[in-house]
């Protein structure tokens, strides 16, 4: 049966001038499903949240949010979506308790206790500005007010900008928890990939003009490997071959980085006549997997 | 009716304090210009006044002149330049409104924000003023102040364009078109000699009014 999606792309393509940003691009997040977008610099991730939330028309194609065009959300659309701009933006001018009077008023489902809930755990004072916390702090208000929005899609811009360790943590458990015991739909985006790890169940890993991973995350780290051996010399040419992904090399130290096994890793440098030693196979993180994929620079 | 009261607060929460500032300068310029009126009646003699005004078309109230502009400066500002701070503008365009309903509450709140800081006070100067002075004085006055004041008002809309457009050199076009246009409204004519230019700046600030929807639109689309 067709999953119920919650956000579909169809045919995204988009130019910033003559430069490429993506073609025939499509993308589906299931209901009740996280799903991460990862990519370097400039791949396109805000371009694809501007679409996504109709900051953007892209050249070509569609984003669909609940079956609407996203570049003309209706309100009672736009009401079922929660948006965390990247770097926790909010009001900064307002203290905690103006800014929960504005945006009651905009949700008929208003949890105002899941958002003081949270809030109480700052310490900070009972009127103080939002401009003045710190990174953390402000982190925390901006999740308050999307948990008492209560909205059933997530859309969260880089949400681990500018936080320490201990609140990504938090950030990261509370959403986690939240959007699995609610059934939310999540769309985020992180520069910091071991956060992803915790808590996504879809991976999206885009590259210039092209989406190289879309798939459950499980499914990606295990049938992506990282095989490393080494060789007489440091100049054999391997990318070429398609069973590599990506190849990287260190001298004579070489990183093979494939969605084949051991058993053809092997095989294709025997067929080419490729001595090697020390062969094996590398654990790797969801970080070194997506820096396997999309390469070091 | 609740929402708009909402999106009407975070407006206010904004702005009261720069509108509270604007309020008292406006009031303390025309309470000063009204106080030199009465100080130079009384000294020189009503008579020898009121001719010496009709003779010389003195501008007596021409410290007015640039008050409405920094009215609108200071209005206009304190509303849009948070929201165009790290682009805090796209929280507003999130909420569950249309965009158009959410630009022009904002606008419209500007306008009566600022007509409630102006008005009010040009009133009361008014009222002030004739005691003193005839109408065939204070009525060329009024003419005098009107496009001052309609300055102010399309310099806040003006203010407003500039502030939703995406692009930071597109920003640095429609500043010096602006200002060209503002150089319109505060021209130096002769006491009553604006009368003439009344319905079209009456138009320019009509039009200015419509501008911030057309920048609104390029932020929306994402214009670069």
């Amino acid at each position: 049966m067709e999953p119920n999606y919650v956000i579909q792309c169809i045919n995204l393509t988009h130019y910033y001038g003559k430069k490429l940003v993506y073609e025939n691009l499509n993308i589906n997040v299931a209901e009740g499903r996280i799903l991460g977008l990862l990519g370097k610099n400039g791949a396109g991730k805000s371009t694809t949240i501007n679409i996504l939330n109709g900051f953007l028309e892209p050249r070509s194609g569609q984003c669909l949010i609940y079956g609407e065009n996203t570049q003309h959300l209706s309100p009672a659309t736009k009401r079922r979506i929660g948006y965390l701009i990247e770097g926790h933006v909010q009001y900064a001018f307002m203290n905690v308790h103006q800014i929960e009077k504005f945006y009651s008023g905009f949700y008929p489902n208003w949890k105002r206790d899941a958002y003081f809930n949270l809030i109480d755990k700052l310490k900070i004072t009972p009127h103080q500005k939002i401009s003045t916390m710190s990174c953390g702090q402000r982190a925390q208000v901006a999740l308050g007010l999307i948990l008492a929005q209560d909205p059933d899609l997530l859309i969260l811009d880089d949400f681990s900008l500018g936080l320490d360790p201990g609140y990504r943590r938090l950030f990261i458990d509370y959403m986690r928890e939240y959007a699995k015991a609610e059934g939310k739909t999540v769309f985020l985006t992180s520069h910091i990939i071991q956060d992803m790890e915790r808590l996504i169940d879809d991976i999206l890993i885009m590259d210039y003009n092209r989406v190289l991973v879309q798939s459950p995350v499980q499914d990606f780290t295990s049938r992506f490997k990282e095989f490393t051996f080494e060789l007489d010399r440091d100049d054999v040419e391997l990318k070429e071959h398609p069973l590599a992904v990506n190849v990287e090399h260190l001298r004579n130290h070489y990183e093979f980085y494939t969605y084949g096994n051991e058993t053809e890793v092997k095989q294709l440098l025997e067929s080419q006549g490729i001595a090697y030693r020390n062969f094996k196979e590398e654990p790797m993180t969801l970080e070194d997997a997506f820096i396997g994929l999309t390469g070091k620079y | 009716m609740t929402i708009l009261k909402h999106l009407i607060y975070k407006e206010w929460v904004k702005t009261r304090w720069f509108a509270s500032i604007a309020l008292l300068l406006n009031l303390g310029v025309l309470v000063y210009i009204f106080m030199s009126l009465r100080s130079s009646f009384l000294s020189a003699g009503g008579v020898t006044y009121l001719s010496a005004l009709l003779t010389y078309k003195t501008q007596f109230f021409s410290i007015y002149r640039y008050i409405p502009l920094g009215i609108a400066l200071l209005v206009g500002i304190s509303q849009f330049a948070p929201e165009i701070t790290d682009k805090r503008i796209k929280l507003a365009l999130h909420l569950p409104l249309h965009n158009l309903r959410i630009i022009y509450t904002m606008v419209v709140y500007g306008f009566v924000l600022l007509a409630l800081c102006m008005i009010p006070g040009i009133l009361i100067f008014t009222g002030l003023i004739s005691i003193y002075l005839p109408a065939e004085i204070t009525l060329p006055v009024l003419q005098t102040m009107l496009p001052w004041l309609l300055g102010g008002f399309c310099a806040y809309f003006l203010i407003a364009m500039i502030a939703m457009e995406p692009v930071w050199k597109f920003r640095f076009l429609y500043l010096l078109v602006s200002y060209k246009v503002l150089s319109l409204f505060f021209m130096h004519l002769p006491i009553g000699n604006a009368v003439s230019l009344l319905p079209v700046l009456c138009l320019v600030t009509c039009l200015s009014s419509i501008a911030p929807v057309y920048t609104s639109y390029r932020f929306n689309k994402g214009q670069l």
